[in-house]
């Protein structure tokens, strides 16, 4: 009997049907409780569908056939009389009785089926529902979960700029938001980072990189704009959004400010602008002691290993070596750039350069010392940084050198000069004359000849001033080569390194009393001074007197000279000290000589000179006011007066907001330095000053600040007050008598 | 009463007197009325007595005797127990008091005859109450802590507020910092010692004003145990009115106006050029020519600076009006020294001075250098050196009445400029000129007598003031009771009981400008302080040692039995006399 089955077939789905039912109100009751915590419509319809698998899941009213079916009816149907099974049966399979059984079935069951409902929890799932959702929608009421959000950071992010109203009283008005905030860091272009957008209004960036805030607000608002470090600069509006581009030259600070509709002032928190400077480039070398010597016979090899490393970039990189030739006054330079074996390519951040210096392609000799050092230079605009590494030495060891200074014993002036002056030739004669009984006659005359030889060269020096040109073109280069002797090999174009450094001191010329060229211009030095007479006596060099007399010096150095190589320095030492003295006496000749041309002195009235009138005189009067500096005037006052206002005996007054603002901004002035470390603190006087923040802990919390900002109090004099006790007159006065 | 006789319920004898007279005036009527018995004049008698000690009993009569044993134990805070206990057993019968300053103690100390204290002690404003009773100060331990502290209360801007105390008994690693009004460190000591310790903390203010710094007393791990409130009034310098004359202009004088001038002194530079012409220069201060030195003149100005020449080449009149003006106005003078100053007898020159062939100073404070002038000051009592922290005196002053003349070895002190140590030329001159410029006058002079006010108890202060008439107010503008000194009549003594906690103010009525603030610790802070003032205050006020004992006279009450009696047998008489009479 089809007609059985189907009643059976339709219990069945009802029964599924309310199974499904269930699954649905305890997935909407979870979805709507997920709607209420998160207050999202999508996440409340995922955790609805979620919840509707994970119900439908543990149920399974798949599963509910129609085996189940019949066993529930037989055990809740007394009439089906645990037959409802034959019902599934096919029908030709069944005996007779079976049959008739059924039949019986079928038509019991056609009459109990509509009274009984299948097993079901439909009730518990709605009260499921009802609790789920009365928990959310509590939830939501009472905003529990915000407040875990808020502690967990989650809620409206510390970056969004947020605005308060400068006027307490008219707090009820709709405080207009900013709906969007794009702050965009246009960083200069050979950082190549850029630029960054971000939200946070705390800005960090690369010196000379430009700003850009855009705000977008909710309500209509006008006069926006920034305030830094004292001055206002408004924004301007584009279509809806208003914009700012400012470009970051130092640390400092910023909030915005604007009107509402209503024309209440809201102004927003303090934040930070830091400059981070753009480091020089860092230089690192290794392996490399800051002194190498080196023996003649040596591989004479500087291996030069060094890392290179920038925040942004190297642009060039390169190796100043400079070789010392020479000692003492004969030094001489010669610097060279020298790249390293590396391309250096530029915009590079880390870069391992090497060199190997051979000194002996750098020509250096014995003796010569090598001075070298790596600079280095980023891509910093419009001026590049740069990097000087520590000067490194290499030395070739000069063995004759050394065997000098371990004879250091022997005479003061060892090294042979252009020539000596007229005193040393005085002083090395009057050793001679002293060490003749100990030297050998051959070691005496030797000397004595030598000296001859200086004393030659003398006079031909100062011969030259006198315009003798006979010997002149002969000596001198004499003197020269005597000279190059010492200097070995000079190399073209090297000569002229010493020139700014050197300073002439055996010349005759030793304090540059008379004009240094004259002795340097070897072929004609009195070219300049001459009338061309061509007879040294006409020369108008020096007056008269100045003539006869180093004409005088000239000839007796030529009797000094001659006892000399007489070898009879006794008789020679008189004739030098005449020559020194009159060598001296031209000498400040000279030194009035410029001193003439240095003084122009006034004319003097003769007529009323020495009458002692002063009839003309009068008093001089100069009168000044300075003004005090007083840097940080306002935050001490400001201090003064959080004092009484956290001891309670005083309220805030109108005429305190400009104090706290000038202290605020001479705060800032000091805050530059390092923004990070007073932002709070400025934080807190502008919430003062804006009447955001007037409580007893900010006050307190500002008062610190400020003082341990403050600078020492400068030592300054001043009288201080006091009274004067006629007692204590009485006893200084007694004092005194008897003192 | 009489004759050493009183009553117990004296304040009742009218009304009780009258009653017995009523009674027995009744007694009197009632008996009057039937005479017939004899014995009228009996009864009437015995009635009398009756009533009389009727009225005794309940006046309860007394008699003075005189009593020397009775001991008493008061007990202060911070006593001892076991000092307690074995007084107790040691004197049995001993009367035991709490002592609490704010409660009347007088009444019950006067049937005592002697008097132990335990503990630290009586309060210092009540030791007139205990003036008549022998009294045995038995000291407490010293109280750990700090135990003695010193600072000046008032002090100038760019001065060292320097505190200096000694703690008692601290755990080891006790630190003691030094924190300015906002709680900011400034200075800071460990006490690694035992036993009592002393410190010495200091800071230099940086602004002006009313503050409150607080020693603050950590342990050695830096936990916050206790701050201490340190009161300090901080006042600002006013500028100085200086005059300098100069002989010539030198670099010294130009360095020293232009730091002076600087800083907002008003500076008047008088160098002569010629016999009679001078150049004038004038800072931040009205053109006045200075020719003639009238007392006028001069007592405008705070310091004169005068180079040696000019001021030993005064004649002797006009040297005379300078040092009157230096001894009544209190003017100081600074001689800038040369070759000419040293060679001066003693008499001209005002100081002695002795070649020490030294010609370079070294100041260990800021670890300068400089020239001076072969010769140092001689004689340890005719100068007053100024301390710059060299081994030997390069600046001295000396008194003369209200005023000061100063000078110094230290030449070409305009080299420290050069050298880049301003701050220490700038410390130099501050610290010479602030020895010896004038005061400015201030008509009242207060100083505080009580050194820890607290809340309601007495605070004693003095005033110095040669004002004839004047009205001392307080916090709430109520005048204040002064006490004039009999034998010094511009002293003055006053008290008052500030009643809140903080700084209070009091002033002069006239003289808004006079104001004197001093500041109300709460009773938590500076227990250990007070404790030690106290106990020293004690000691020196009872000398120790036991005392005798006084005699008192105590109204002792007469046994009322007698009374009883008496008025027992009266009644029976009067009851049993008509019974008899009758019978008769």
């Amino acid at each position: 009997m089809v007609s059985g089955k189907q009643y059976l077939m339709k219990f069945n789905r009802r029964w599924q049907l309310m199974a499904y039912l269930e699954a649905a109100l305890i997935a909407l009751g979870f979805g709507v409780l997920v709607y209420f915590l998160l207050n999202s419509l999508l996440s409340g319809l995922l955790a609805f569908v979620v919840g509707l698998l994970v119900v439908a899941l543990i149920k399974q009213p798949w599963k509910l056939n129609l085996n189940r079916t019949s066993l529930y009816i037989d055990a809740h149907v007394k009439e089906a009389s645990f037959s409802t099974g034959l019902l599934l049966l096919p029908e030709n399979t069944l005996s007779n009785l079976a049959k008739l059984q059924r039949c019986r079935v079928s038509n019991e069951l056609k009459k109990r089926l509509g009274t009984i409902t299948p097993p079901n929890k439909i009730r518990q799932a709605a009260l499921v529902m009802f609790a789920l959702i009365a928990v959310g929608f509590a939830v939501h009421k009472l905003e529990l979960f915000s407040k875990v959000d808020s502690i967990l950071g989650n809620t409206s992010t510390p970056e969004e700029i947020q605005f308060v109203a400068t006027d307490t009283v008219t707090r009820q008005t709709i405080i207009p938001k900013i709906i969007e905030q794009a702050i965009t860091v246009y960083y200069p272009t050979y950082t190549r980072q850029g630029t960054k957008t971000s939200i946070d209004p705390n800005v960090k960036a690369v010196t000379n990189s430009r700003i850009q805030w855009v705000l977008q607000f909710d309500h209509l608002v006008s006069q926006v704009s920034m305030e830094r470090m004292g001055e206002t600069i408004p924004l301007t509006k584009v279509e809806n959004t208003y914009q700012i581009e400012v470009s970051l030259i130092e640390s400092g600070f910023y909030n915005f400010t604007f009107t509402n509709e209503d024309g209440t002032v809201f102004t927003s928190d303090l934040f930070a602008l830091e400059a981070i400077p753009d480091n020089h480039p860092e230089v690192e070398i290794f392996g490399l002691p800051q002194y190498s010597y080196f023996d003649a016979s040596d591989a004479k090899k500087v291996e030069l290993q060094s890392t290179i490393s920038d925040d942004f970039g190297i642009s060039d990189a390169y190796i100043i070596a400079t070789v010392s030739k020479g000692s003492g006054e004969s030094v001489k330079f010669r610097e060279e750039k020298l790249k390293f074996h590396e391309q250096i390519t530029k915009g590079q951040k880390k870069i391992k350069v090497t060199r190997s210096l051979d000194l002996n392609i750098l020509k250096m000799e014995v003796g010569d010392e090598l001075y070298f050092y790596i600079e280095a230079f980023d891509e910093k605009e419009p001026k590049h940084n740069v990097t000087r590494s520590e000067t490194y030495f290499a030395v070739i060891k000069d063995t004759v050198t050394e065997l000098f200074v371990v004879e250091g014993t022997l005479g003061v002036d060892q090294m042979p000069d252009y020539f000596r002056s007229q005193r040393q030739l005085i002083i090395d004669t009057e050793k001679l004359i002293k060490d003749k009984p100990t030297i050998p006659t051959k070691e005496f005359k030797f000397r004595s000849n030598e000296l001859g030889f200086d004393q030659k060269a003398l006079r031909l020096k100062y011969g030259q001033f006198m315009g003798d040109e006979s010997e002149m073109e002969e000596v001198p280069s004499e003197i020269i080569t005597e000279a190059s002797g010492e200097e070995e090999n000079h190399e073209d174009g090297e000569e002229d390194l010493l020139k700014g450094y050197s300073h002439d001191h055996d010349g005759d010329n030793e304090h540059n009393l008379v004009p240094a060229q004259k002795s340097e211009e070897a072929e004609d030095p009195l070219h300049d001074y001459l009338h061309n007479h061509d007879n040294p006596e006409e020369s108008t060099l020096f007056e008269e007197s100045l003539k006869t007399k180093l004409r005088k010096a000239l000839s007796i150095m030529w009797d000094a000279e001659l006892y000399l190589r007489l070898y009879e320095p006794e008789k020679s030492l008189p004739f030098q000290y005449d020559a020194l003295k009159l060598i001296q006496e031209i000498k400040n000749s000279a030194r009035i000589y410029v001193h003439r041309i240095g003084f122009d002195p006034p004319p003097i009235k003769e007529e009323s000179r020495l009458t002692g009138s002063i009839k003309d005189v009068g008093n001089f009067r100069k009168n000044k006011s300075m003004e005090v500096v007083q840097p940080f005037k306002a935050m001490e006052d400001a201090v003064a007066r959080l004092e009484t206002l956290i001891s309670g005996n005083s309220i805030f007054k109108e005429k305190d907001k400009v104090l706290f603002t000038a202290a605020g901004i001479e705060l800032a002035r000091l805050a530059i330095e390092n923004p990070g470390e007073y932002l709070q603190l400025l934080q807190g006087l502008k919430g003062i000053e804006n009447n955001t923040q007037r409580t007893i802990s900010n006050y307190k919390f500002v008062q610190k600040g400020v003082l341990s900002a403050l600078p020492q109090t400068k030592q300054l004099p001043g009288s201080k007050m006091g009274y004067a006790d006629e007692i204590n007159s009485l006893f200084l006065k007694q004092l005194e008598t008897y003192d | 009463m009489i004759d050493g006789f009183s009553f117990v319920n004296k304040e009742s004898l009218l009304p009780i007197l009258i009653g017995g007279l009523i009674v027995f005036g009744c007694y009197f009527w009632k008996e009057s009325t039937n005479r017939k018995h004899g014995k009228f004049i009996i009864n009437t008698i015995v009635a009398f007595l009756t009533i009389t000690a009727l009225v005794l009993i309940v006046l309860k009569p007394t008699k003075e005797v005189e009593i020397n044993d009775r001991q008493g134990l008061l007990l202060t805070e911070g006593f001892d127990e076991q000092q307690k206990d074995s007084l107790l057993l040691r004197y049995q019968g001993i009367k035991e008091l709490n002592y609490n300053p704010n409660k009347s103690i007088g009444y019950k100390l006067d049937s005592l005859t002697g008097l132990f204290v335990l503990g630290n002690g009586i309060k210092p404003f009540d030791f007139e109450l205990f003036k008549n009773i022998p009294l045995t100060y038995i000291t407490a331990k010293e109280p750990y802590g700090i135990t003695d502290f010193r600072y000046k209360k008032s002090i100038v801007l760019g001065e060292k507020l320097n505190v200096k105390g000694i703690y008692n008994k601290p755990l080891k690693g006790t630190m003691l910092i030094l924190e300015d009004a906002g709680g900011n460190g400034l200075d800071s000591v460990q006490l690694d010692r035992i036993g009592e310790v002393g410190f010495s903390l200091e800071a230099v203010p940086k602004v002006s004003g009313e503050y409150v710094y607080l020693l603050t007393e950590k342990d050695s791990v830096g936990v916050k145990l206790k701050s201490e409130p340190i009161p300090v009034v901080i006042k600002e310098k006013e500028p100085l009115r200086v005059l300098i004359l100069n002989n010539f202009p030198t670099f010294e004088t130009k360095y020293l106006k232009n730091f002076l001038a600087d800083n907002g002194h008003e500076v008047i530079v008088r160098s002569q050029l010629t016999k009679g012409k001078y150049k004038f220069e004038y800072f931040n201060t009205a053109t006045t020519p200075v020719y003639q030195f009238t007392d006028e003149i001069l007592n405008k100005f705070d310091i004169v600076i005068v180079d040696s020449d000019i001021y030993f080449g005064f004649g002797s009149m006009l040297k005379k009006r300078f040092e009157k003006s230096i001894r009544e106005s209190g003017m100081g003078l600074f001689i800038q020294p040369s070759g000419f100053l040293f060679n001066l007898g003693t008499d001209t020159s005002y100081f002695k001075f002795e070649r020490d062939s030294n010609h370079e100073v070294h100041f260990e404070t800021f670890k300068i250098k400089l020239e001076k002038y072969p010769y140092g000051f001689k004689g340890p009592f005719s100068f007053q050196p100024i301390a710059f922290g060299t081994t030997t005196t390069v600046a001295a002053y000396k008194q003369l009445g209200l005023g000061r003349i100063a000078t110094t070895t230290v030449q070409n002190s305009y080299q420290l400029l050069l050298d880049g140590e301003g701050e220490g030329y700038k410390w130099m001159w501050t610290k010479l000129f602030d020895k010896i410029s004038k005061k400015k006058n201030t008509s009242v002079e207060w100083e505080a007598e009580t050194q820890v006010p607290r809340i309601d108890a007495p605070f004693d202060f003095k005033l110095r003031t040669n004002l004839e008439e004047y009205t001392v107010l307080n916090e709430n503008d109520d005048s204040v009771a002064m006490l004039q000194n009999s034998m010094v009549p511009m002293r003055y003594l006053g008290t008052v009981y500030p009643k809140k906690i903080g700084w209070n103010h009091l002033k002069i009525e006239t003289d808004s400008s006079s104001q004197f603030p001093f500041y109300v610790f709460d009773s938590l802070v500076w227990k250990s302080l007070t404790s030690s003032k106290t106990i020293a205050a004690n000691q020196k006020e009872f000398k120790s040692g036991l005392k005798h004992n006084r005699a008192v006279f105590v109204d002792r009450s007469i046994s009322p039995i007698l009374f009883y009696l008496l008025f027992l047998v009266g009644i029976g008489w009067l009851w049993l006399a008509p019974k008899l009479s009758t019978d008769k």
